[in-house]
């Protein structure tokens, strides 16, 4: 996960050819899905009128997503389909439980979705090849702020390559958006703190601001008191947003997505955290 | 600091090349009050449903929960269609499922299957691996223990694709890890109790130690002599572990607030330190203000199709 201020386009004009949307090249594996992908997928079977919204809601377009499964969007293989899979879950699949949820939908569709919010201005959102990041947040002056999302959040052999870990990366690029928003410094290695340090084992560390159940309203995840009392990292609201997918989803959301969102948080809580553990979630009961 | 400093000098600089800018550089997007238009996703096939969910109710109904070990049917092949179904369930089957599971507890076909599933499987597909290592791990027949163990001990990739000091292949092993060492935390045999105690202790992977001490302390109702036998193995500098927040699913808020106080009180060195600001320069304060004016047109959120439940 980066954070990315993009000023080339702004230096030379040489170089806008080179950055102008592109269709991408589709080097991702578009030859399987995740069993949790298809569970969910089951669920509402490529439901039209969803991912005919979902498109527009989360400003994607045939520029980027042309080749990836744009005219196919009922192909699971494909990467649009994954991309708007996960949102579906985003959208429907948490049960807003005011005692026992993080945050609610409200909070992570804001921080999710396209449109400029309480959390971020406008973002799009396009696939690119690489492998060396799972997502990454780009500031743009002018116009709208880039979330890319990597090949391995769409391969099924990945541990992130499944609906909640994917969806989860929209939160934490998204909050990349919010820390830019409110000019936030959350470190010079992507946004983040440089490691590996403290109790983080990666090079791109997090301080967890711990907080308890019903300290945020649904809605007001955005908020905060500008100290460390009120404040999240990205890191830190991916893994609640994981916590909340796990232990308080909809009665219909599939155990392999619930299952794969408890390991994500549990690895996240404990190697991504300067201050961590942070929380851990999930039943360690193995069903 | 000096970033944002730069970055607004340069958006000044900027601002006379290409005024009036701040217009998105993305191609306009169909309307939604529209049809799909040639820019739009299209269906290759029209949807068969227009109410999910009561495709997702009928798609269970028509795969009805049915034993590990089914009569006529190979093992092997009742296993897959057991994690097959267990993998879409809900979270209100839970307790039927556990007792199906439970009902083969004594079947070594079962376990050998089972066991063979997660092997063959974990490269491939690591959601399914997952589930088979729950059903497995919820199996606790002593077959599935050995593989469990077995499979934590696998040893943990040093190439691959490397992401923030990280190697992707090497996380996804450990993520399954994390979930064989539930199950065999699960088993409280003497023998499993050891082995986790010594995987709490010694095992390369730091995610894999943190979720041992969780399984074996929720084995062990978190008692006296759960956390002091932990003591005496885990790392000191790990030892937060042990008291750390657990939000077990139906955790009221109550209950997991107590925790992370007492969490908080315990440790006062987890204290983050002050938050920062970036040290943003008047003119690009300026620069974002104008940018959102610009994007004031897209603050409008629509409300997704509403899915009815049945």
């Amino acid at each position: 996960m980066k954070h990315i201020v993009r000023f080339a386009q702004i230096l030379g004009l040489a170089l806008v050819p080179c950055l102008l949307p592109v269709a991408g090249l589709a080097l991702c594996n578009e030859t399987s899905v995740s069993t949790a992908d298809s569970d969910l997928w089951n669920t509402h079977g490529c439901w039209q009128a969803f991912y005919l919204w979902q498109y527009q809601q989360y400003n994607e377009g045939s520029d980027h997503w042309g080749d990836r499964g744009w005219n196919d969007a009922c192909n699971e293989d494909k990467e649009f389909g994954k991309m708007w899979n996960a949102a579906y879950l985003v959208t429907y699949g948490l049960a807003d439980n005011n005692s026992q949820s993080f945050h609610g939908t409200t909070d992570y569709r804001q921080l999710a979705e396209g449109p400029d919010s309480n959390f971020k201005d406008s973002v799009y959102y396009a696939p690119v090849d690489a492998t060396n990041i799972y997502g990454s947040f780009t500031y743009h002056w002018p116009g709208e702020d880039e979330i890319d999302l990597s090949c391995l959040l769409f391969d099924a052999s990945d541990s992130h390559g499944n609906p909640a870990s994917r969806a989860s990366d929209y939160m934490h690029e998204g909050w990349h958006g919010w820390l830019t928003e409110g000019n936030w410094n959350n470190g010079s290695c992507g946004g983040h703190r440089c490691g590996p340090t403290g109790n983080c084992t990666i090079t791109d560390c997090d301080y967890f601001y711990f907080h308890g159940i019903g300290a945020y309203a649904f809605g007001a995840l955005y908020q905060t008191d500008g100290t460390a009392n009120r404040f999240h990292s990205p890191n830190q609201v991916q893994v609640e947003f994981l916590c909340d997918v796990s232990d308080q989803p909809q009665s219909w959301v599939p155990q392999s997505v619930r299952t794969a969102a408890a390991a994500d948080a549990d690895f996240r809580s404990v190697t991504r955290f300067i201050n961590g553990p942070g929380y851990h979630c999930g039943d360690p009961r193995p069903w | 600091m000096l970033r944002r400093k730069v970055s607004g000098l340069l958006s000044v600089f900027v601002l006379v090349l290409l005024a009036p800018a701040g217009a998105s550089q993305k191609p306009p997007s169909p309307s939604v009050s529209v049809p799909p238009s040639a820019g739009a996703p299209t269906a290759q096939q029209t949807p068969l449903v227009g109410d999910p969910l009561l495709l997702h109710r009928a798609n269970l109904a028509a795969r009805p929960l049915r034993s590990l070990a089914t009569a006529g049917v190979p093992v092997a092949q009742s296993v897959q269609a057991f994690v097959a179904r267990a993998s879409i369930s809900t979270p209100g089957e839970r307790e039927q499922i556990r007792t199906l599971i439970a009902q083969s507890a004594k079947n070594p076909e079962v376990a050998t299957a089972l066991s063979a599933g997660v092997f063959a499987s974990r490269t491939r597909d690591y959601t399914q691996t997952l589930t088979a290592l729950g059903v497995l791990g919820e199996l606790r027949h002593p077959i599935g223990t050995a593989a469990l163990t077995k499979f934590i001990a696998l040893p943990l990739p040093e190439t691959g694709r490397r992401i923030d000091g990280e190697i992707a292949e090497r996380v996804t092993l450990e993520k399954l890890q994390m979930k064989a060492v539930d199950g065999l935390a699960y088993a409280r045999t003497a023998t499993s109790d050891a082995a986790v105690l010594r995987i709490a202790g010694l095992n390369p992977s730091r995610a894999v130690r943190a979720e041992a001490i969780a399984a074996y302390l929720y084995n062990h109702q978190n008692s006296a002599a759960a956390q002091k036998a932990l003591l005496a193995v885990v790392k000191p500098n790990e030892r937060v572990f042990i008291d750390r927040p657990n939000l077990v699913p139906g955790t009221t808020g109550k209950v997991f607030n107590a925790q992370l106080s007492r969490f908080i009180t315990l440790h006062p060195e987890l204290k983050p330190p002050k938050t920062q600001l970036s040290g943003v320069s008047a003119i690009a304060a300026a620069r974002d203000k104008q940018k959102d004016a610009h994007l004031v047109a897209r603050r409008a959120v629509v409300a997704p199709p509403v899915l009815r439940q049945p």
